[in-house]
């Protein structure tokens, strides 16, 4: 017997059929023991999404009410114990989500000298920190802390500041801006503070309004121009609390302007 | 290493994909069930052998596509699982189906000679049956019936030149010409 003839007797051999039913059967086992959760995860993307988009929705409507509510277009003034005065002012941008801080450094003893001004600080804040009030400290060693007071639990030293030497005011005072003669004042009130974004921040000339009585006028602005090297007292018998002042409504008088109080 | 189709298919059949694993059925179960068969002898044993090897990917799924391919690891699993049950049935194959265009004489002759050489296979050593039923009847390569059975190549082609011969020895008598048996 050759190897053609065994494989031949080999290849007669019949096939062994695969049963009928045992595909079903077996299926049927499959779909019994089969993991049941594989739909689970396309569940899980929709929820993520729509949870996704609510927190969207959720986070525009925060940013704006806190817009509206969180921007104050008034300062707090904070008067410390050694006479120095602090304005301060968060304002949230939503477009960069970051909030920005500025505040402003008086000193209020020894009255303010010609040509100098205060500094206004712009800092910007990291992450998102709304609804809170930032306040000055003395620490004790002639610089200043601003406290977080709000939403910052426990209150955190956030920059120490230092104050500035040359800037002079007596209250209430006006700040003003002034590069092409047009001057733009606002008063600032005993209780309250109703200050101007002093964008950019005066360069050249200073108001200074003062009063003897947050009701009574007259108020009187003391107007400094570095580049002239001259000081002029204004009189501003009408200007009422919060008003926009100008120099083109003030009734000013040469004799006035060189007039010292 | 990328994956195979075949390779995709069990991942997906093992995540519980339904297609995956009829498609996966439909291409090995035929020949899973054959090799069963032909181990076990036909029947419930053979079947549960198919099902417990395919079904088997749900529970500890072993395959390795760096070590092989999907065919041999599944014919492997089928060969351990009939080597666990150790139930060697000399049982009849399949019923056997007529050739039409057969005379009664060859048909009745290859009847024996079926029967005889079904038998034949049966008595051979279990190490000499897989190695002849993986060659011949699954057309699988020396090579992946190595992967198969984990052997070297040389014990797979000694072992089925053993079958060879003593299936030769036991049909030589059937394939004899009438005329010459004197």
């Amino acid at each position: 017997m050759n190897d053609s003839q065994l494989d031949s007797a080999l290849n007669d051999l019949p096939q062994p059929l695969l049963p009928a039913g045992l595909r079903d059967r077996t299926l049927a086992a499959f779909d019994q023991r089969r993991p049941k959760v594989r739909h689970l995860p396309r569940l899980y993307r929709w929820i993520g999404l729509a949870a996704a988009g609510l927190c969207v929705v959720i986070f525009a409507a925060t940013m704006g009410a806190f817009q509206i509510q969180d921007t104050p277009r008034t300062w707090e003034i904070y008067r410390l114990e050694d006479g120095n005065v602090f304005a301060v002012k968060t304002v949230f941008h939503p477009t960069s989500l970051s909030t920005w801080l500025s505040f402003f450094t008086f000193e209020r003893e020894s009255g303010m000298r010609e040509g100098q001004y205060q500094q206004i600080f712009h800092l910007r804040l990291t992450g998102l920190r709304l609804g809170y009030r930032v306040k000055p400290q003395a620490a004790g060693d002639g610089t200043y802390n601003l406290i977080f007071s709000k939403a910052v639990n426990p209150p955190a030293v956030f920059a120490s500041i230092p104050p500035h030497p040359a800037v002079k005011v007596e209250e209430p005072f006006v700040l003003g801006t002034s590069e092409t003669g047009f001057y733009t004042c606002f008063i600032i009130s005993r209780n309250g503070v109703n200050l101007p974004e002093c964008e950019p921040p005066p360069k050249r000339a200073m108001v200074h309004v003062s009063q003897t009585s947050i009701t009574k006028g007259p108020f009187v602005a003391h107007v400094y121009r570095p580049v002239a090297r001259l000081t002029r007292h204004l009189k501003i018998s009408e200007l009422r609390l919060g008003d926009w002042y100008a120099e083109s409504q003030a009734q000013l008088s040469t004799e006035e302007l060189r007039t010292p109080r | 290493m990328p994956l195979s189709d075949e390779g995709n298919l069990w991942i997906q059949a093992r995540n519980g994909d339904r297609k995956a694993f009829a498609r996966l059925f439909d291409l090995h179960a035929s020949a899973l069930y054959r090799f069963a068969s032909r181990l076990l002898g036909p029947g419930p044993d053979a079947e549960d052998v198919v099902q417990d090897v395919l079904l088997s990917m749900l529970q500890h799924d072993k395959f390795d596509p760096s070590r092989g391919s999907l065919r041999t690891y599944l014919f492997g699993a089928v060969r351990n699982q009939a080597l666990k049950r150790q139930r060697v049935v000399l049982e009849e194959l399949s019923p056997f189906v007529p050739s039409r265009e057969a005379t009664p004489d060859q048909e009745m002759a290859r009847l024996q000679t079926s029967s005889a050489l079904a038998t034949a296979i049966k008595a051979l050593p279990w190490s000499q049956r897989e190695v002849l039923l993986l060659v011949h009847y699954e057309d699988l390569s020396l090579k992946e019936v190595a992967e198969v059975l984990e052997l070297e190549l040389a014990a797979v082609k000694s072992r089925l030149h053993r079958a060879r011969e003593g299936l030769r020895i036991i049909l030589q008598p059937l394939l004899v010409p009438k005329g010459d048996r004197r």
